[in-house]
């Protein structure tokens, strides 16, 4: 299977990332489910130019409603990264358990993301995932212990397709916090596209009523569909489009523990209809 | 009563604050916002002209005060050590009153090696390294005549005063591309152990006749800038020290008001003089020196060589200059609500940008005075870096 257009990759504006889309991402085999979870297939090859030009933009005199469908690269200033790894240090130094300072680092990353344009609008919190070298996913299920895979980056219980119109309950982005190169493997494709494709094949089929119905249904469908590598350097980071993607982090490959700083837009979870 | 130019009082003659001195106007540079005409040119200040330089300044009366010597105009380490030592020896023969006086290099610091830190270290002389930050704002602007970035040898020069434990300022030119980017301008410092900053924004002046800040929209995306970056210099351990922020919040703290009739040091005739490698020389701002007007013809107002500060003074050329100077200092003391901080817009910005001296506000008073006032007002509000560095190098 071919990769599909969809979602495009650009450096953020007002921000100076060396993008070399080349050596930057790379194109999986496709999907492989295990006991209900999915994970990216390899072997990872470079991109041909076709897929480069379906998967890269050119961010300069990118504007919002465009800007919003696309994935953002951006880097992370150094006295951030910095700030972040003194508070780890700190807690050592003080046997803490707890991190002091968390929350004023996470309120001067929000600060830092409005100043260059990428607000995160609303109540949203950051988590630090920290994963083994080797692992399959960067998504854990503390329940099952095991690695959860790809799924989509909003709520799962997010409604389709309205729910996916805006900027919401879920992942906005993510920032590579360690020394080593990271990676994120992603389904290219929008809510809208994942649906188009699954009504090409099953035109018979119910929608499905909310966006983790719709990611399952996909990577169960198309376990060919080349899933994308998006290769993180130090302090790099990504903002997702507005109505998420399917993705992972991907900590494949790596020698030291992966350390991923997840910025999470939070909404009340709807009770149940009375 | 007559409306032409009024005599200048002698009492209002400087005193010096400032000599700055061009021992070449060569840049082994081309920088692309550079307002000097002769850049190329490789000419150099004879021996002769600067005995008469120095004599001329010890003998103007203007010398009643310690001052700073600045090597400037262009770049000064493409002559050799051995100049600037004569220099200095000269320096001593004339000042023969022993007044203080602080000699400063404005340079890009590609050309620094051992010898010239050992010079500037033995003669304490300060150091102002012209950087622009991180590659991609240094290098767009700052480049080799064959368009080549410059910004990894004079990383080499800043390592090289670090290594020799030569203090030294850095002055950026902030142009608009650089407003986007205060973390990383912040980062850049901190990675070169830069503990003090100065920013100069990309003016109109002279043969730069656009800059990239007169764009719709620049005021206040400088302002966000200067928040940003101030508020990470403050919460620097140890702080970086900002002249925006010391010279402003000195402006507000200190409780002196600059009333009617006051000048400053750039607009108040002979508190700085500028001395060509010609030997021409001119006073105000520095920018004019070697450049002309259909109005005032040369900015140059004589020779070190032929003509005495009485005479030049005297001359119909720099009355008609120092009255529309005074004149719009005065409209300035009359219009703008920033006058008792700031004393009147630099003459060279107003001539380059509204075309007369008698006149007001231009872009570099909106950036440079207004903005870096109002937000370190607010800084000092919100108590953020209220503790200001009072001593500071020309702008």
């Amino acid at each position: 299977m071919t990769l599909l257009p969809g979602c495009r990759f650009a450096v953020a504006p007002h921000f100076h990332v060396p993008a070399d889309w080349p050596r930057r991402l790379r194109i999986g085999a496709g999907i492989e489910e295990d006991d209900g979870r999915f994970f990216p297939r390899g072997p990872w090859r470079p991109l041909t130019a076709e897929e480069l030009g379906l998967l890269v933009s050119d961010a300069a005199g990118l504007a919002p409603p465009d800007l919003d469908a696309t994935l953002c690269l951006f880097q992370l200033p150094e006295h951030l990264r910095s700030a972040w790894w003194q508070l780890l240090d700190e807690a050592a130094a003080a046997g803490d358990a707890g991190l002091a300072g968390f929350d004023v680092f996470g309120e001067q990353l929000g600060e830092f993301l409005a100043f260059k344009g990428l607000p995160v609008a609303g109540e949203a919190r950051c988590d630090v995932v920290v994963s083994k070298p080797g692992q399959r996913s960067a998504r854990w299920d503390p329940e099952a212990n095991r690695a959860a895979g790809m799924s989509c980056s909003l709520a799962p219980w997010v409604s389709w397709p309205d729910g996916a119109s805006a900027r919401g309950p879920g992942l906005w982005g993510a920032i590579n916090l360690g020394d080593e190169e990271t990676s994120a493997v992603l389904i290219n494709l929008p809510g809208k596209e994942l649906e188009a494709e699954l009504r090409r094949r099953r035109p018979d089929e119910p929608a499905a009523a909310d966006i983790g119905e719709l990611a399952e249904r996909f990577l169960r469908s198309y376990p060919n569909y080349p899933v994308a590598r998006l290769l993180l350097g130090p302090g790099e980071g990504y903002r997702l489009p507005v109505g998420g993607l399917i993705l992972d982090g991907y900590p494949e490959g790596k020698q030291e523990p992966d350390v991923l700083l997840l910025i999470v837009q939070e909404e009340a979870k709807p009770g149940p209809a009375s | 009563m007559s409306d032409g130019p009024q005599p200048v009082a002698a009492a209002d003659f400087g005193p010096l604050e400032l000599l700055v001195l061009q021992p070449t106007p060569f840049c082994n540079i081309n920088c692309s916002y550079c307002y000097l005409p002769d850049r190329q040119s490789r000419r150099r200040m004879s021996g002769a002209t600067l005995e008469q330089t120095f004599r001329w300044v010890f003998a103007s009366g203007l010398a009643r005060q310690p001052f700073t010597l600045l090597w400037h105009a262009g770049e000064p380490l493409v002559l050799p050590v051995a100049f600037y030592e004569e220099a200095t020896a000269m320096l001593r023969r004339h000042n023969t009153d022993g007044l203080p006086v602080k000699q400063s290099f404005q340079t890009n610091a590609m050309l620094l090696d051992a010898g010239w830190c050992d010079f500037l270290r033995r003669e304490d002389i300060h150091i102002g390294v012209s950087v622009d930050g991180p590659a991609f704002l240094h290098d767009r602007h700052r480049r080799t005549r064959q368009g080549q970035g410059t910004l990894d040898r004079a990383l080499a020069g800043i390592r090289l005063l670090h290594e020799q434990e030569v203090p030294f300022d850095v002055i950026t030119v902030l142009t608009a591309d650089a407003l986007d980017y205060p973390d990383e301008l912040f980062d850049f410092y901190r990675e070169h152990n830069i503990g003090s900053v100065a920013f100069n924004v990309e003016e109109v002046e002279g043969p730069h006749t656009a800059s990239s800040l007169q764009q719709t929209g620049i005021p206040e995306r400088f302002r966000r800038f200067l928040r940003r970056f101030l508020e990470l210099a403050a919460s620097a351990d140890p702080p970086l020290s900002v002249r925006e922020f010391d010279t402003s919040a000195g402006a507000i703290l200190s409780g002196q008001r600059l009333g009617p009739g006051a000048r400053t040091q750039e607009n108040k005739p002979w508190a700085i003089v500028n001395i060509g490698c010609d030997g021409s020389f001119s006073t105000f701002s520095p920018e004019l020196l070697g450049l002309s007007s259909p109005a005032h013809g040369s900015f140059a107002l004589g020779n070190v060589a032929t003509d005495s500060l009485e005479a030049v003074t005297a001359s119909e050329h720099f009355r008609r200059l120092e009255d529309e100077i005074r004149r719009g200092v005065e409209l300035c003391r009359e219009r703008c609500a920033y006058f008792p901080f700031c004393g009147g817009g630099p003459p060279a910005n107003k001539y380059f940008e509204n075309g007369t001296f008698a006149s007001t506000e231009t872009m570099s008073c909106r950036l440079h005075k207004q903005a870096c006032l109002d937000v370190t007002l607010e800084l000092l509000e919100l108590g953020t870096g209220a503790t200001a560095s009072p001593e500071r190098t020309p702008e």
